[in-house]
Parts: structure tokens; sequence; C-alpha cells
């Protein structure tokens, strides 16, 4: 019986030497998360590595990645504006502009789902399919290019490094859907909670100022409601995180327009209505975080207010009124309008005080952190590449 | 694809036929024992055939044209049989060169079709990618649904076909494809309007050339004064509303809707 025993307690070792002996023990990565973060939610087909992101580094700023070879991820994503572009609409390779303002990527990792107003694309990989390859309008222009782009970056030496290390099981592994996976990766290390609101929280009393205490008093107010749609952790109700059971998915019409008094948006920039033709869809559009929104200027989907100052003009006022033109219209009396723009008495002094609030989010070490910047620079250099075409 | 019809250990010469025709397959062999043929796909604008460098009119140039087929099958107008061992094929006719910006070198304008023994006098297929196919996750396609351009990010499907044109300098161009699908990448529940149509063929002998004739595709399209109305399979625009009465489609409900010549025989 002892040695029935012993026997059996021998296999099922055996077989846990088997199971797990030739498997590298994959470390889980290190996110250096802000205290209270929870950890974002990552594709399981994509897990995190330090490696990948080094190498999604690079790709976010190579130029080489655009039909002209004189853009990259990061002309339209620029750090010092906390990865938004200060541009009202971005310019592609081909300078044809985008339709809508370039949205920050500040805690990206997060988001619920990606783009304006699209509750169908839930992965940075599949958000980039839009830069990279879309031809309307022409951003980064790769669409027709992959083979040559790939080629290219494959004779690079450092990607010939770089690859084979963040994609170990792969035969080949430069191409681009590794591309595309390893730029997800970095992306989503552009996290930011250290800003003056974060410290002030953690127990710095000092953090913040008194004016923007009152500030953000003011924000969880009923009277001004901002939180319905910019609250939680991130500032926006769009956000998702590993712990999260069920992702939101929601839109919100702020009434910023209302051509024909039936709600309209501008034609192309109808939000959630474009992807799903339902009336009550009109200009509905996602609540992007407010982290670091100081540094995001201009404002709302299409870069049309160009200071924090317009932007709570147009919430105070609980719609935008358009007098001339062909967009004329009251957003006020948007009927897709959310039950939570109806506008509010704001004092001068309360005024100060909100705006100092969303001061107090902005992290400049996000604007400043060296392992975010540009790792090659020289290849920004914007003079004109042969182009093989 | 090659069925064998028992459950039977094979004799090992019957196995070995078997091989053969396997092998043979790749060739020829085809179901009901017919064989196969390659079925040739051709553009042509009053009669000629336009290319990414050869001008369909004067001052009309051709900018793209690329679409999806799929499940193909032969008949006689009442039976029909599968008639390809693929089920979407993608017919590509633009090289990426002169008018032809972002496309790519390869070009596609045949697939191979299997002709069962009975005979064929009728030729149908979809012209689009079938639902369940169509709304995959796009890093992880195959081809020929890997092609960048042929994806509809923004809609999360595939175009079914895209044209373009370029009118006195002017571009114009549409796409057709699925609207209205919602859920997540790779698990959309439905869509709104699909987009798909069906077209048969009658009249058709094997050696038949199937014709996209872009007379039809764009008769009536005001492509050079309105460039900014090109078509994305909107229900309410007008450039749709007329390529929606030339393919046959009914853009506000994204279902077939009466005749269309857009495709039609050529004989050998």
């Amino acid at each position: 019986m002892k040695r029935i025993v012993t026997l059996c307690v021998l296999v099922v070792l055996g077989f846990c030497w088997l199971a797990f002996a030739n498997r590298p023990v994959a470390a889980p990565y290190a996110w250096n998360l802000p205290p209270g973060f929870p950890e974002p939610t990552v594709p399981a087909n994509n897990p995190m590595s330090a490696v990948k992101v080094q190498l999604g580094r690079h790709l976010f700023f190579d130029p080489r990645l655009s039909l002209t070879r004189m853009i990259s991820c990061a002309d339209c994503h620029q750090q010092k504006f906390a990865f938004s572009d200060p541009r009202i609409l971005s310019v592609g390779a081909t300078g044809q502009f985008t339709r809508r303002n370039s949205m920050t990527l500040t805690n990206t990792a997060y988001n619920a789902s990606y783009d304006w107003a699209n509750p169908n694309v839930t992965t940075l990989e599949h958000q980039m399919l839009t830069p990279l390859f879309g031809e309307d309008p022409i951003e980064m222009g790769l669409s027709g290019r992959r083979e040559i782009v790939m080629a290219e970056l494959a004779a690079d030496p450092l990607y010939q490094r770089l690859f084979p290390a963040a994609f170990r099981r792969d035969d080949d592994p430069i191409n681009w859907v590794n591309s595309m996976r390893a730029i997800a990766s970095f992306s989503r290390t552009i996290i930011s909670g250290d800003a003056p609101y974060d410290k002030y929280v953690r127990g710095d009393a000092e953090a913040m100022t008194e004016s923007a205490i009152r500030g953000f008093e003011l924000f969880l107010s009923e009277k001004l409601e901002c939180f319905h749609c910019h609250g939680g952790f991130n500032f926006t109700d769009a956000s998702t995180h590993e712990r999260d059971r069920e992702p939101p998915s929601v839109f919100h019409n702020t009434g910023l327009y209302n051509i024909d008094g039936l709600g309209a948006y501008p034609p192309g920039n109808e939000g959630l209505f474009s992807l799903s033709g339902k009336p009550g869809d009109m200009g509905r559009f996602k609540a992007p975080t407010l982290r670091n929104i100081a540094l995001t200027a201009p404002y709302m989907h299409d870069g049309s207010i160009a200071t924090l100052d317009g932007v709570i003009d147009h919430y105070q006022r609980g719609g935008r009124l358009v007098e001339n033109g062909d967009l004329a219209g009251d957003g006020m009396l948007n009927p897709v309008k959310s039950e939570f723009v109806n506008g509010f008495e704001l004092s001068a002094e309360e005024r100060a005080d909100l705006l100092a609030f969303l001061n107090a989010l902005t992290d400049e070490d996000l604007a400043n952190n060296p392992d975010l910047s540009n790792p090659r620079p020289e290849l920004s250099g914007k003079e004109e590449i042969h182009d093989p075409r | 694809m090659i069925r064998t019809t028992s459950n039977r250990v094979l004799p090992e010469a019957a196995a070995r036929s078997a091989l053969a025709c396997i092998a043979a397959s790749l060739l020829a062999c085809a179901p009901g024992g017919g064989h196969s043929i390659g079925l040739e796909f051709a553009a042509k604008y009053q009669g000629h055939t336009p290319t990414c460098t050869s001008p369909m009119a004067d001052d009309l140039e051709m900018t793209d044209l690329r679409f999806f087929v799929s499940d193909v099958e032969v008949g006689n107008g009442s039976n029909w049989s599968a008639a390809s061992g693929q089920r979407v094929h993608l017919l590509d006719f633009e090289n990426g060169e002169g008018s032809c910006t972002n496309g790519t070198p390869a070009m596609h304008s045949e697939i191979a079709l299997n002709l069962p023994k009975a005979d064929v006098s009728a030729l149908r297929f979809t012209l689009g990618v079938p639902f369940d196919l169509n709304h995959g996750d796009p890093l992880l396609a195959e081809p020929p649904l890997d092609e960048p351009a042929m994806f509809w990010h923004w809609r999360s499907g595939h175009k079914f076909l895209r044209v373009g044109v370029k009118n006195r300098g002017t571009r114009w161009h549409a796409h057709l494809g699925s609207v209205g699908c919602l859920g997540p990448i790779a698990a959309i529940e439905s869509c709104e309007r699909p987009n798909r149509r069906t077209i048969t063929l009658t009249g058709f002998t094997p050696g038949d050339t199937i014709v996209i004739n872009l007379d039809v595709l764009l008769a009536d399209i005001n492509t050079r004064d309105d460039a900014s109305a090109h078509c994305l399979s909107e229900a309410d625009n007008p450039a749709c509303k007329q390529l929606g009465r030339n393919l046959g489609i009914d853009f506000s409900t994204g279902t077939s809707a009466g005749e269309t010549s857009v495709f039609s025989l050529a004989p050998n």
C-alpha cells in the first residue's frame, strides 16, 4: 500500500514537472500603477512585457509607418499635450484633415471603447486599424503599403533585435499584426495618476489650493452634474479595468448642435448615429477623461471650443447656440440631449474655482516622462526620403 | 472537397486511387465527378477594359475596383450546387499604378470553378462577404479577408465592393458593405442593413467570362460635380440611392430590390 501511495505521488509530481518544467514562467508585468489604480484589461493574445513596450515605443514614434514617412503616431498624439493634438483637427500624411479632434491617450488602457463614438472597437489593437489604414480621411496612409513598410522595418537592426525579443514564440515575428500589438502595449503604459488632485486625495492637503478644493466640491455637486459622465478614478464613465464585470457602453449628446431643430449634428460628425443609424444616437459621443484636460485643448469631439472657459460656458448654458451659418441651431433645445446637461448658475468665483480644480488634474510627470518620449528623435528629421513606389 | 462515402476500410488500391484523386483534385477533381475550370471575371466600360493606366474615357479614369464574391453556385436555374471549394473570393482589378493610389500590385480576376457532371446552364453568387465571415477579428484574418484596403474598420466588417473614378481630376468613390453592425469586433451580433446582392446569371456556358459593367454600375451617378457625395452605403445619400438602383440594392432596407445588369456573361 505504502508503495502504491509513493508511486502515485511520484506520478503526480512527474506530471507537474512535465506541465511546468519546460515553460518559462512569465513574470507578471510590473505596471507601476498609481496608488489605487486598478489593472487595465489586456487582450489575452497580447500580454504586456517590458520589451514589447519598448518595441511599441519605437514604432509609435517611427515616421516610416506613414505613407510619406513624415508623420508618426506621435504627431497627432504629442507627449507635451498629454498625447493629444493642439490642432482643432489633425492632418494626415497627405494633408487631409481628420474629421474629429485627436483624443488624448492619457489612461487609454482603461477605455471601454475607442474612437469618439464606436462601441464595437474595444481594444487598442483594433482601434489602430483606422489611423494606420483608413482612407477617408487618409491618416497614416498605409493601405496598400503594408508589405513595403514591413520590409523596411525588417531591415532595421534595432527591430531585428526587438521584434524577436518581444514575440519569442513567433517564427516570423516582424509583421504588421505584431507591430500593432506592440504599439498597443506601449500605449497602455501612458498612465497618468500623479496630478495635484491625486496627491491631495492621497493625503497631501497642500497639493491643491483652497480654490481647487472648492472647485472639486462644485464638480461633485448635483448643481453642475459633471461627475455623472466624468466620474470615477479616470474622470469618465467610459472607463473599464481588469475587475470590471461589465464594461460600460455610454455615449452622450451634450447639445453642441441642433441644425434642423430635430437634433441633427453636422454630417460626418454625427456620433454613435453614424454607426448605428438610430435617430436616438444622434450626436452621442464618448465622455473623454478629464485627466490632463488643461493640456488637451481644443475641446469637444470636433475641437470646436478653444478653451476650458468656453467649455464651461457651453455647459452653463445647457447647450450651445450657433447663431449663423450652415450649423446654426440651438443645442440647448436638442431633443437627444443628455438629461444631465441642463445649465446652471455659476458665479465668477465659482467659475475660477472650477477651473482651478480642472487645472489640478494636470500630471506634469506624464508630459515629461522620459520613458514615454521619442527614443529615436533622429528618425523624425522630416527629411524627404525616397519613395520606393 | 473530396468525400469518401464509406467508413469501411478501403482496399489498398482504392485508397491509392483516393489519394490520387485528392492529389488530382488540386487541379481538376470536383464533387460529383465533374471537373474544375477557371472562371474569369473582367471589367468593362463602354466595351473597353479599363485599367489603372488606361483611362475609361476622356477625362475619366479608374482609381479602384475590388470586390468580394462568395457562395458561387452552378445549376440549371432550379437545382444548384456549390461550385467553389473556397467560400469567398477577392476580385481585384487594380495594381496600384497610374490613377490607382492606395492599391496593391497583385491583381486577381479568376477563380476556380468546380463543375458537376450534370448540365450547367446558370451561375449565381453573392456580391459580398457572408455574415459569418464578415465580422471576424481583422488582426487574425486569413486571405482573402486580410487585405486592409477591404477592411471597413469603422463599420466593423469588410467592404464588399470598392470602386473609384477620377472624373476630370475630381475623385469619387463608393464603398458597399453591411452597415449598422453592432457588437464588439469579432462578436458582432447583427447588422441593420446587410447590403448583399445575389447575382444570378442564366444562359451560362462553362468558359464564359463574368463581366462587371462599369457603365451600369456608375450610370447616372454624378461623379464629377458632386465629388463630396461619395457613397459609403448610406441610406439617404443621393449617390448611394443611384448606386443602389444600379446594383439592385435598396440601401434604406439593405436588401435586394429589382433587377441589375451590373454583371453579365460574355461568351468565350
